[in-house]
């Protein structure tokens, strides 16, 4: 099957402008857009640089923009986005600087995260005499958003980013409800503390593309909403 | 093999909740310049009753009112997608978004064409 990929490419040492270098390829039926690129860094062009590490969709590492969509490329089929052979556009993710190629500086993105204390904060004074015990319809609808991997694919996806680079993004803000929705956790009001600005919670507008271009099925939409709701709540002395 | 492109160039996909977010937005500016025009046009009152009546009777003919239809087709859309952003900010409805825009753009249509038939029995 002969795989067309339009790649976006910037040379920083060459201080130029990004370019389209298309590479033309023949790849079995099954490759994925990432093996394509691994191929043409193989066999075409060793200059071509990009991150992937798992080649299973656990590791969150070949997050890029393919024709427009941010999804990880060890997920896309190539001949599910481009069955008679179309071009196919490789991007680096939007929203976050580009090092070399299709390779995004993530140092914004894992800023954002670390600022809302992404781990259970314990309860210092009583600690617990057992073990915490969880209801099991909370440990489900929690699963979700543990699943997220970090790959960036939301942070990329959001217009909102884009208009205001000092916006949390989806990714910090539906890691802080996932711990302040974990009943073990009691740094929640810290963390609430924190989102509850400008530039975290209320710049999102129910976009819905965090949402629909998440790799793993997570809906960041609904944490970032419950978060509001988190908020308004405490603000009303309904909770803590 | 090379072509240049734009150093700002970032492709998007349009999707559903990205198309009834731009929607909001441009039928919101939309909005906002009718309601200036429309203050200008009832402030030419203040000039007297003739003035007032002149202008008017401009606005009375069909294109305008078929243009009034329009008029109500993006309030009732404004309206509605603005009803489904409310319900989301209570973090209700969130898996319905595809639908409950589609309602909006449903209620919309049927505004406008509802305001065409009873703009066509005036005339």
């Amino acid at each position: 099957m002969r795989v067309n990929l339009r790649v976006r490419r910037l040379d920083p040492e060459a201080a130029g402008e990004p370019y389209v270098q298309s590479y033309s390829i023949d790849a079995p039926e099954s490759a994925t857009v990432l093996d394509s690129l691994l191929q043409v860094r193989e066999e075409v062009d060793g200059t071509l640089a990009f991150r992937c590490s798992c080649r299973s969709a656990i590791c969150g590492s070949c997050a890029m923009r393919i024709n427009g969509v941010s999804r990880l490329a060890c997920k896309t089929k190539a001949i599910e986005i481009a069955p008679r052979g179309q071009g196919i556009d490789v991007e680096p993710l939007a929203n976050l600087p580009v090092v070399k190629d299709l390779v995004a500086n993530m140092g914004p993105f894992f800023r954002k995260l670390r600022e809302l204390t992404p781990w259970l904060v314990p309860d210092e004074e009583h600690p617990p005499e057992r073990e915490y015990l969880m209801e099991n319809k909370r440990a489900l609808y929690l699963s979700q958003f543990v699943a997220c991997i970090q790959c960036a694919v939301c942070y990329s996806a959001c217009p909102i980013v884009d208009i205001d680079n000092e916006y949390l993004g989806p990714a910090a803000l539906t890691k802080a409800f996932r711990y302040c929705y974990d009943p073990r956790d009691h740094g929640r009001g810290q963390r609430l503390a924190r989102v509850a600005r400008e530039q975290g919670l209320w710049r999102c507008h129910t976009v819905f593309s965090c949402m629909e271009q998440c790799p793993k099925g997570v809906d960041p939409t609904e944490a970032i909403q419950q978060l509001k709701k988190m908020v308004i709540y405490r603000r009303l002395g309904l909770s803590r | 093999m090379y072509k240049p492109v734009d150093a700002q160039f970032q492709a998007r996909a349009m999707r559903t909740g990205t198309a009834a977010w731009l929607l909001q937005r441009l039928s919101g500016i939309f909005l906002t310049i009718y309601l200036i025009t429309h203050i200008i046009v009832i402030g030419t009152s203040v000039r007297g009753e003739d003035s007032f009546d002149d202008l008017l009777s401009t606005f009375d003919k069909a294109p305008f009112l078929v243009l009034d239809a329009g008029l109500l087709g993006i309030v009732a859309f404004h309206a509605v997608n603005g009803l489904r952003l409310i319900l989301f900010d209570f973090a209700i409805g969130l898996r319905y978004q595809k639908v409950l825009f589609w309602a909006a753009f449903v209620v919309a249509v049927g505004v406008f064409v509802g305001s065409l038939i009873a703009v066509r029995n005036l005339l």
